[in-house]
């Protein structure tokens, strides 16, 4: 695992290195060399900047993910434990799920303007479907021994629901969620670019118009790293909370 | 055929919902700026019948045709690069961790400012976004062929890449369209994102220009049209991988989403 890593680093490391000779060499302005881009990553983050761009573009793309998954888990545990329900609104969320969700920002623009409303419910909008389809299809499938050991034990049905078949659903919900979180991710950067004055996908779309380069990989890069560690915190919190799962699945093998 | 309890109620349902959405906004109710649905209908089938429409959807599909194709290509052979070498798959794995997570629609400056406007930029960014469910996908797919497998096709004495072709590679096929169809569907997804932030053409430009005009039922034409692809990719995918990988768990219940 330890020689996984360090040959991985390496590799990292000889593409930069390679990146900064060329780009030293050929100095063409599209190309900075990593180093540059550092350096201007260092200035204009560590900046008001940071205030002024990135922070809205988080809390917005955290405000909108929350409403998503709100929702997305409630109603979806919902539908999935009711025949009716599911049979009634699981075709049309099949449906829904499969529009390209940045579709929806022109409307959103004209209904709710460019400011933080239209952007936290097109993000929301963006993010609820692949954690309510998956809620959905988590609470529907849930294996029929389980459901005939709750009764046996008398549970009563919001008993059952919140004991036996919301643990069930998790590892989907959670699969649901992770999909959820990457599509938020395009819709925070996609409705800055088109409908915005701050936030970071305004920042790097107006610093390619401008011709600010290395100010454009600046912000590129920010978004990568913002992308990774939001994408990290999820796993920690996914293992913490699917650990009893984990241990459980493997314990039955 | 399916029966009629199967498909009378979502149909129902779905007929009651527009009936209201109709009643509202034609009441009034609702903001100006949601039509109703008739009235997007009927956009729908004049912006069809007048061809710009069709014309733009022509050239949304084209483009993630070309540029679905070509991710599917090179996913494929990554994976199966980093699936079956072990000195590849240590040294890209870092690096696979490290981009994955990374929002892809944030290049599209990048890409713009390399390729311009044109198809070329549209089709480099699709591909950049669906490679990776397909790498990871065609991973998983490699990573569960059965060890006993590949023994037992080296006892037999398969040379290494007989033993790719007939042993891997068959194996790897749900994980394979498993990813094709995850992919399929974010590449039209992007594809519609691309053409709205910076097209000259195509679906998503058509849905920016009338949204800029304001000519309201259109933009919602765009929109639905935009739907009903998508939809159709991805039941176009599901049905493939029902009939051509029927053993792999993921075609008979078909759930995750791009």
């Amino acid at each position: 695992m330890r020689v996984r890593r360090l040959l991985g680093v390496v590799t990292i490391v000889v593409l930069l290195a390679i990146w900064e000779i060329v780009a030293r060499a050929k100095a063409n302005i599209y190309v900075p060399p990593p180093s540059q881009i550092a350096t201007t990553f260092v200035q204009q983050w560590f900046s008001p900047a940071f205030g002024h761009d990135a922070v809205p573009s988080l809390w917005r793309l955290l405000a909108g993910y929350a409403i998503a998954a709100v929702l997305g888990v409630a109603i979806g545990i919902a539908i999935g434990v009711s025949v009716p329900l599911y049979r009634t609104l699981d075709p049309l969320l099949q449906v829904l799920r499969a529009l390209p969700p940045t579709a929806v920002i022109p409307a959103g623009i004209l209904v709710l303007g460019i400011g933080d409303a239209m952007k936290v419910a097109v993000i929301a909008f963006g993010a609820i479907w692949p954690i309510l389809v998956n809620s959905v299809d988590g609470a529907h499938a849930v294996a029929r021994e389980r459901l005939d050991t709750a009764r046996n034990f008398g549970l009563g049905r919001g008993e059952t629901i919140l004991f036996v078949i919301v643990p069930s659903a998790l590892p989907q919900v959670f699969a649901g969620l992770r999909i959820g979180l990457a599509l938020a991710f395009i819709m925070i950067v996609i409705s800055e670019m088109v409908g915005g004055s701050n936030g970071l996908g305004y920042a790097i779309l107006s610093a390619q118009r401008t011709f600010s380069i290395p100010e454009m990989y600046a912000g590129i890069v920010l978004l990568a790293i913002l992308g990774f560690a939001l994408n990290a915190l999820f796993s920690l919190v996914e293992r913490r909370v699917l650990a009893w799962h984990v241990g459980a699945t493997e314990a039955a093998r | 055929m399916r029966r009629v309890d199967v498909w009378l109620p979502p149909l129902a349902f779905v007929v009651v919902l527009l009936a209201a959405l109709e009643a509202l906004a034609r009441g009034g109710a609702l903001t100006r700026y949601v039509p109703p649905p008739s009235a997007v209908a009927v956009a729908l089938v004049n912006e069809l019948a007048r061809g710009t429409l069709a014309a733009d959807a022509a050239t949304t599909l084209a483009t993630w045709a070309v540029a679905f194709v070509i991710a599917v290509v090179l996913a494929t052979v990554a994976g199966m690069l980093m699936g079956t070498i072990r000195l590849v798959d240590d040294a890209f794995a870092t690096l696979v961790d490290l981009l994955r997570p990374v929002p892809s629609v944030s290049m599209i400056p990048l890409a713009i400012l390399f390729l311009g406007l044109g198809p070329p930029m549209r089709v480099v960014m699709i591909v950049y976004a669906a490679f990776w469910p397909m790498l990871v996908n065609t991973l998983y797919g490699v990573r569960s062929v059965d060890p006993v497998a590949l023994d037992t096709a080296r006892n037999f004495g398969l040379s290494r890449a007989d033993a790719l072709v007939r042993v891997v590679l068959p194996a790897s096929l749900a994980g394979i369209a498993t990813g094709a169809r995850v992919s399929a569907s974010l590449a039209l997804a992007v594809a519609v994102t691309v053409e709205l932030v910076a097209g000259d053409s195509g679906l998503g430009h058509d849905i920016a220009q009338a949204e800029q005009s304001s000519r309201l039922a259109p933009m919602y034409a765009g929109i639905v049209l935009s739907g009903i692809l998508g939809w159709g990719i991805n039941a176009v995918f599901a049905e493939l991988e029902r009939r051509f990988v029927f053993w792999s768990p993921a075609s008979r219940r078909i759930t995750e989403a791009a």
